[in-house]
């Protein structure tokens, strides 16, 4: 392995410098998965036997670009795309859309005895759908921006219910007295919460030290983003500066948290490759 | 020397994915399950679900969303098993559903399956799966106010969900005595503007490692009342689920300890997959202060006469 090689020097240039026959072989590929996905539905026994076998094939084509870019890569990207897009689409369609739009929609003979039917009237459900596409024809584009218009309206007045149910609660709690005449966690899991929030008394005030930090952490980090003063005064910048440390001490916390989740789904993946592997060992050793 | 700092700031990306392949491939046959400390909000979680009317008698659910696809499972699945482990343990009644994403259908109502297989739960009675259902506004306030009308037949046999014994009694969201949606989305958003802000329901969180840090202030303001932070919250609550077990074990309740490696695609526990987790955090580390001390000795080299005055 060498250090880091160098950049392309035009954008696309290795895509078009890549053999001729990599389409030929994917396309082949892809009509064995094809064929392979096909034998799979008609044979459980082929099932059981194919279905890791794909899976090691898939996981170690997705890796193998941690290497190097390469088709094989692209090509299993294109796939997983497509097959989670197609999955979502036929399960909506089967789970959701006909039984609730399409064979309720339909004459008496297409539904089932029971179920709702004949109501015709859920057509214009399509049709206000299909006016989205009449952007493509500019005189009759007035319809989609029609429609664009009411989902707008529509969105706006529950974001604002929105609003008021995810951020309202937060402002209430935001107001944290640091020292208090009276226990604040009275009628709770008292002693508990003490311990976690490491709440203090001394003799009839309660002292709480978390309140305060989120007290200072909140001002400053408030102070950052208060752009109508100048920040040249001290009064204002320093608290602006640690602020900015504050936020910072966030995003290292959300990056760490990412690196968590990330790693996870790697050692997921690591971990079905093992038991795989391991699965095979077994059966051929028996 | 020089160039040995040099180099020491360039190391070629591959190495680190070699080195942390050989942590990750030999933890994973020489680890071992961790005792982790439980953080309050696994605890507060767990103690939401213990206090969660949720039997027979209480003609209340547990409602579990499923709001994730195949590439999140090592987290959301962990999650859900050590969840669905603790409901059936206690004998608490659950609903699935699978809210804007169609694969946590399936995959939920696998995992509940399996589970239900090995703690005797059965479904119709103890648990019920609501299947997929798009993750709309529209369906949102409807959902609330009518379950049976907007879950008309059960995700699993398709059969009218009225006609199953668990459903007696579940009419509204009133009905549901804690929401735990388990996701790699942004649908907590909609559960707690369109159901918790509203009607004053239970909600509690689990997700992804990624979006632990965002769900923090709705867990300040009492929005959630818990929260799995990713693969550490689910290794958190399986140790929980795993004493709650013994105790289970010792007191005859159950005759023989989970098997993890009964479930497909997820052989491993949370707790000893949590151990490979922590080396490959080792190693992260150790090439971010690697890199630093390369990027600091060779700036002093540079710079020796600023580096020393500073000093």
């Amino acid at each position: 392995m060498t250090e880091q090689e160098p950049r392309d020097p035009v954008p696309g240039a290795a895509l078009e410098n890549e053999a001729r026959f990599w389409p030929v072989i994917l396309l082949g590929a892809m009509a064995l998965l094809i064929g392979i996905g096909i034998l799979m539905h008609y044979n459980e026994g082929a099932k059981a036997q194919w279905v890791p076998l794909l899976g090691v094939l898939m996981t170690l084509g997705i890796f193998s670009v941690l290497y190097k870019e390469n088709p094989v890569f692209r090509f299993l990207e294109h796939i997983l795309v497509g097959l989670a897009t197609g999955f979502g689409v036929l399960f909506i369609w089967f789970n959701y859309l006909e039984p609730n739009w399409y064979l309720a929609m339909m004459p008496n003979a297409a539904a089932q005895a029971g179920e709702p039917h004949g109501q015709w009237w859920l057509i214009f459900a399509l049709l206000l759908a299909l006016m989205f596409y009449t952007v493509y024809f500019p005189k009759l584009s007035w319809m989609n921006r029609f429609l664009i218009g009411v989902m707008m309206g529509w969105s706006a007045g529950f974001a604002f219910q929105g609003f008021v149910s995810v951020v309202a609660p937060q402002l209430r709690t935001s107001f944290k007295p640091p020292v208090t005449g009276y226990d604040l966690m009275q009628g709770q899991a008292a002693e508990h919460i003490h311990q976690q929030m490491n709440n203090i008394q001394i003799g009839p005030v309660w002292f709480h030290p978390f309140a305060l930090i989120f007290i200072v952490v909140l001002l400053c980090t408030m102070a950052y983003f208060f752009f109508s003063v100048e920040h040249r005064t001290k009064w204002i910048r320093q608290p602006a500066n640690a602020g900015r440390y504050f936020i910072m001490i966030a995003l290292g916390a959300i990056f760490g948290t990412t690196v968590m989740g990330r790693i996870t789904l790697l050692i997921g993946r690591l971990d079905f490759l093992k038991n795989t592997f391991a699965d095979w060992w077994q059966a051929l050793v028996k | 020397m020089h160039e040995f700092f040099r180099k020491l700031q360039h190391i070629d990306r591959r190495w680190i994915y070699l080195v942390l392949l050989i942590g990750l491939v030999t933890t994973l046959y020489v680890g071992w399950p961790v005792k982790p400390e439980v953080i309050p909000y696994v605890q507060n979680l767990y103690d939401a679900v213990e206090a969660a009317p949720a039997a027979e008698k209480d003609q209340q659910l547990i409602l579990v969303g499923c709001t994730f696809s195949a590439s999140t499972m090592p987290e959301n699945g962990n999650q859900l098993r050590a969840l669905l482990r603790h409901l059936m343990l206690r004998g608490k009644r659950f609903a699935i559903i699978a809210i804007a994403e169609p694969q946590g259908a399936q995959f939920g109502a696998d995992i509940a399956g399996t589970l239900a297989e090995e703690y005797g739960y059965e479904y119709g009675k103890d648990w019920i799966s609501f299947g997929y259902k798009p993750g709309t506004l529209a369906f949102f306030t409807a959902f609330v106010n009518n379950i049976p009308g907007n879950v008309p037949k059960d995700g699993l046999r398709g059969e009218p969900i009225t006609g199953y014994e668990i459903m007696d009694g579940i009419r509204t969201i009133r009905d549901i005595s804690l929401v735990i949606e388990d996701t790699s989305t942004a649908s907590i958003l909609s559960w707690i503007t369109f159901v918790q802000g509203k009607y004053r329901i239970k909600l509690g969180y689990t997700c992804t490692g990624v979006m632990v840090a965002e769900a923090i202030p709705f867990l300040d303001s009492g929005q959630l009342v818990g929260m799995l932070p990713g693969m550490k919250g689910a290794a958190d609550y399986e140790k929980l689920v795993d004493e709650l077990e013994a105790q289970a074990l010792r007191g005859g309740e159950k005759k023989t300890p989970y098997d993890p490696s009964t479930m497909p695609l997820m052989k491993n526990s949370a707790r000893r997959l949590m151990f490979t987790q922590g080396v490959a955090h080792i190693i992260i580390i150790a090439f971010i202060v690697l890199g630093n001390v390369g990027y600091f000795l060779s700036r002093r080299r540079r710079h020796p006469a600023k580096e020393a005055s500073h000093d």
